[in-house]
């Protein structure tokens, strides 16, 4: 990999090229062979700093540049001065930090973002530092990260990114994407009632712990907590539990699921890699954002719909059916009555609901709250209540939207002379507001009347997501023809 | 009559508590999921089928409901012939408590049929409709599992949809 190595006295900057993986030595040496002018101190001495301030610090000289936060392309100071950059204090109590902080609000994927973040850092136990980094960025939050000593204070840093890029290079490219998926595979057993365990000691398991085998076909156990519980009372080791081994074949993960004694059915899924990996990344990518920024970015970066998607064929193709058997084969009550039917059906059952409703059952429980904030579902509900606004953009959160309407269609008509009774207008609405009766008026416009009503509280531009395509409309139409605004509205 | 004629044809099946139905065969066709294994083993209708997720209970009033469907589809179409089939359907919803619907819909959809599940669903939403969640936890037979202050964040994020809603009486 490529290294940019920036003389701290001089500012000169030296590209070098270093095997991958390099080891801290390795960097020493070979950058002291292409120094310039020969100096007398050995290649021990040279110090290396990522932010010009604090010392770079290697565990032992072998330990991977990697391991310590390097990575292809990078700037590093260097400096034969020992004293030019300062040590860095130990930051080993930061590896105590706990990884998945409860969200306030429950976003929509947060089951897979915590049970994927919660197995990651398990993932990395053979890079020793690793977790540390990972908890670091974790715990970051906005201009927060100068807490951090023994990492650089640099943007990129911020972004889980990083993390990634090491990943990829630790685990090779073939990899990752698999184990990626697999992890998400784990995640949705976990949030449908599953613990992982160890055949062996009888024992559950935490955490996510790849066997070494990969990318090989794996098996991973699964138990149910009620047997867990039976098992240790009674001493036996002898009940079912259902056991998944994972398989790649080109860029599709195979998954087959079985309870270990036989007698039910074999599940198999076949996850294309290359459909759910850039989602799920970008997931991850995006965990640490969604913590921080609760309440304002609806529009998540990743396509919600395909982590939907992704849910909803693990459950109802592995986890659901292995679920029913399991209990059923052990002698547990079975999953609710209606929870094991296949997920289009709970959500045409949610359908047929108005939207209070539906918002209502998202307090129910995690898995309704999940099924009840389906954006599309909520589209749907929006159109049935408020009629249909073809000038609205075909994204955005329309739980909100329809919160907001609902919310001012019950305001008595004095108090909103205008419209500006929005209660969580903070983040950009995608619908134009219009005021005046000339809909035909404007050439094709994204977004609202911003430069015709100055009251109107949406700010200019409106924020489109990156990578979505905007339905084109020709004209300005009028919009919620039944949220009902006070005075003067045009119905055209 | 056995198997003479086709239009008499009868098919055998088993529900889980061992019981046997027997029933014509258009009414078997009603169902996808016995319409589907017939079409991929011709040769298998004479046998029995077995059905191990439904009880006999569940099957009979399916059996029911796609006789006097069928039955109401002959007919020609008409606004009153609608008007029958909506009572009909209104009347076999009202009969059945909430353990039965829920039967009912896992037994339609196992045996994949589509309008007596869509026709399942909506009855199912008007029993929730505007009622608490305490309810419909009941009624789902779901553990609540947020903490404490997870539920009252969701609620308060929810507050507005709370207005109006029916007490419990049962």
């Amino acid at each position: 990999m490529k290294l940019r190595l920036r003389n701290y006295e001089s500012k000169e900057t030296l590209r070098i090229q270093v095997p991958s993986p390099c080891s801290f030595l390795q960097l020493q040496e070979t950058l002291s062979l292409s120094l310039p002018t020969p100096h007398p101190s050995p290649p021990s001495s040279l110090r290396f700093s990522l932010n010009a301030k604090d010392l770079l610090h290697a565990p032992s000289p072998h330990a991977s540049l990697q391991s310590i936060g390097v990575s292809s392309g990078d700037l590093i100071y260097f400096s034969l001065n020992p004293m030019v950059f300062s040590p860095i204090s130990s930051n080993q109590d930061l590896q105590t930090a706990t990884l998945v902080e409860e969200t306030n609000e429950i976003p929509e994927s947060s089951t897979n973002q915590e049970a994927s973040a919660q197995e990651l850092p398990q993932l990395q136990e053979p890079m020793s530092t690793e977790p540390q980094v990972f908890q670091e960025t974790e715990k970051t939050e906005g201009t927060e990260y100068m807490d951090i000593d023994a990492f650089a204070v640099s943007e990129r840093f911020s972004e889980p990114y990083f993390l990634r890029k090491v990943l990829k290079e630790e685990l090779a490219d073939d990899g990752s994407n698999h184990k990626l998926l697999a992890i998400a595979v784990h995640a949705v057993l976990l949030e449908s009632g599953f613990v992982g365990f160890d055949p062996v000691s009888g024992l559950q398991i935490d955490g996510f712990h790849f066997p070494d085998e990969w990318p090989s076909p794996v098996s991973i156990c699964y138990s149910l907590p009620e047997l867990l519980i039976n098992d240790d009372n009674s001493g036996s080791n002898l009940t079912d539990y259902a056991v998944l081994k994972f398989q790649t074949l080109g860029h599709f993960v195979q998954v087959y699921g079985s309870l270990v004694k036989g007698g039910s059915g074999l599940y198999k899924l076949s996850l294309d890699e290359y459909r759910f990996a850039p989602t799920l990344d970008l997931v991850w990518a995006n965990f640490d954002k969604n913590d921080s920024t609760n309440d304002n970015n609806n529009n998540n970066s990743y396509p919600e719909n395909e982590v939907f998607e992704f849910w909803k064929i693990v459950k109802d193709g592995l986890a659901l059916p292995l679920l029913i058997d399991l209990s059923y084969r052990t002698g547990l009550s079975l999953p609710a009555c209606l929870m094991r039917l296949p997920t289009e059906l709970k959500l045409r059952i949610l359908e047929s609901l108005p939207g209070a409703d539906i918002a209502r059952m998202g307090c129910v429980c995690s898995e309704m709250q999940y099924l009840a904030s389906n954006n599309d579902l909520w589209k749907q509900k929006f159109r049935e209540e408020f009629g249909d606004c073809p000038g609205t953009m075909e994204i955005g959160n329309w739980k909100e939207m329809f919160n907001s309407c609902w919310e001012s269609r019950k305001k008595p008509k004095r108090a909103i002379p205008r419209w500006r009774g929005f209660r969580r207008v903070v983040r950009p609405f995608y619908f134009p507001i219009r005021r005046d009766p000339n809909p035909f008026l404007a050439p094709v416009m994204i977004g609202g009347d911003y430069d015709r009503l100055p009251g109107l509280v949406l700010a200019p531009p409106v924020y489109v997501p990156p990578g979505l395509r905007l339905p084109r409309f020709q004209g300005r139409r009028n919009f919620g023809l039944h949220c009902n605004l006070g005075e003067g509205q045009n119905n055209s | 009559m056995s198997m003479a004629a086709v239009e008499t044809k009868k098919i055998t099946l088993r529900t889980a508590d061992n019981h046997e139905f027997e029933v014509e065969e258009a009414i078997a066709m009603e169902f996808s999921t016995i319409k589907t294994f017939f079409d991929e083993n011709p040769d298998a209708s004479e046998d029995t089928i077995p059905l191990p997720n439904v009880t006999s209970k569940c099957l009979s009033a399916i059996i029911e409901y796609c006789k006097s469907h069928l039955a109401f589809r002959a007919r020609e179409t008409s606004s009153s012939i609608d008007e029958q089939v909506r009572t009909y359907d209104e009347e076999f919803v009202k009969a059945r408590d909430n353990e039965s619907l829920k039967e009912l819909i896992l037994a339609a959809n196992y045996l994949n049929i589509k309008a007596l599940l869509d026709m399942l669903n909506q009855a199912v939403a008007d029993r929730i409709k505007n009622k608490s969640v305490e309810y419909v936890r009941r009624f789902f037979g779901l553990e609540n599992d947020y903490t404490p202050e997870e539920e009252a964040a969701i609620r308060a994020e929810n507050e507005w949809a709370f207005e109006g809603v029916d007490p419990d009486d049962d």
